[in-house]
């Protein structure tokens, strides 16, 4: 069981912050927040960047655990598909999260 | 179907990037499809094997070409949204089932049915909304499509480079009259502009 776990816990984590991100990124267009600004910093593009970063630094985490030999798997090809599945739910992250943190939101230029 | 306008011309460059790097990308993979049951001589070395056909062709290639598409859409996409420009006109397109009422803020009280007077030459940012059900608006020598929702407005750019007479359609299935559900666009000099604003009748 665990090491199901150690194979899809970073491609479900990055289900979970996908689904996250995006759906702030939509509570923040239905409320008509984008242009927000507190002084001169746009308090949407803010939590966009901080909720990605997040999202970044829990795949790292996960990552890194994967490879820590105390949490890996005691079967190789455990550890080989854990540590294959956790670079894809990092780079899963990064690239499709890239998109709603970096252009514009809500079909407003920025 | 020819643009005719620079938002419906970013797009129709955009589809013909994306096709040819499909066709090369799957001729690419064609031709490694076919040398992989081509039968192998001695002995191959199996690390360098793994680096050159799984970890090169199988993994950087897709991903950098991929990445290099994913840039060029996004760039694109915000090219087509509306930015503040003084020249740009503003219209509204509220639809229902099965007719669109059109209304131009360079004169409030005149509205049209089923036909957008815009003019040529200049970015119009559509005001996009409907008073029923969701329809979608798209004029496809112009623009891309954008969807009319209840409640809601959405804005589109569209532009015309020349005066003329361009095809507008919904876009969004909407129950029994769809099939006529169309619109047409009128775009004018700009004497034919003046004339359209001062003028009364449809």
């Amino acid at each position: 069981m665990k090491d199901i776990l150690r194979i899809i816990i970073a491609p479900l984590v990055w289900l979970v912050t996908f689904t996250l991100v995006y759906g702030l990124h939509g509570v923040l267009c239905g409320h008509d927040l984008t242009t927000l600004m507190i002084g001169k910093i746009p308090v949407a593009r803010v939590l966009l960047i901080a909720a990605y970063v997040f999202a970044a630094l829990v795949q790292l985490a996960l990552l890194a655990a994967l490879h820590a030999p105390r949490l890996a798997s005691r079967y190789s090809f455990v550890r080989f598909v854990s540590r294959a599945t956790g670079w894809v739910g990092l780079g899963a992250t990064l690239w499709t999260l890239f998109p709603v943190v970096t252009t514009s939101s809500c079909g407003l230029a920025m | 179907m020819a643009p005719a306008g620079p938002a419906a011309r970013s797009i129709a460059t955009l589809w013909w990037v994306m096709l040819i790097g499909a066709v090369l990308i799957f001729g690419l993979v064609m031709i490694l499809l076919g040398l992989s049951f081509r039968r192998r001589g001695a002995a191959a070395d199996e690390a360098r094997h793994i680096r050159v056909w799984i970890i090169s062709l199988g993994l950087a290639f897709p991903a950098a070409v991929l990445l290099l598409l994913l840039a060029y859409g996004l760039v694109i996409g915000e090219q087509l949204l509306p930015r503040n420009n003084p020249e740009a006109v503003s219209v509204q397109a509220e639809a229902r089932r099965w007719a669109w009422t059109f209304s131009y803020d360079a004169r409030p009280e005149r509205t049209t049915q089923n036909v957008l007077h815009i003019p040529a030459g200049r970015p119009v940012d559509v005001a996009v909304t409907s008073e029923d059900v969701i329809h979608s608006f798209w004029v496809p020598r112009l623009a891309g499509k954008i969807d009319a929702i209840p409640g809601h407005v959405n804005i589109l750019r569209i532009e015309a480079d020349q005066p003329g007479t361009y095809a507008g359609r919904s876009a969004e299935f909407s129950g029994g009259g769809y099939d006529g559900f169309s619109f047409t666009v009128i775009a004018h000099d700009a004497a034919g502009w003046d004339a359209f604003l001062m003028d009364g009748t449809e």
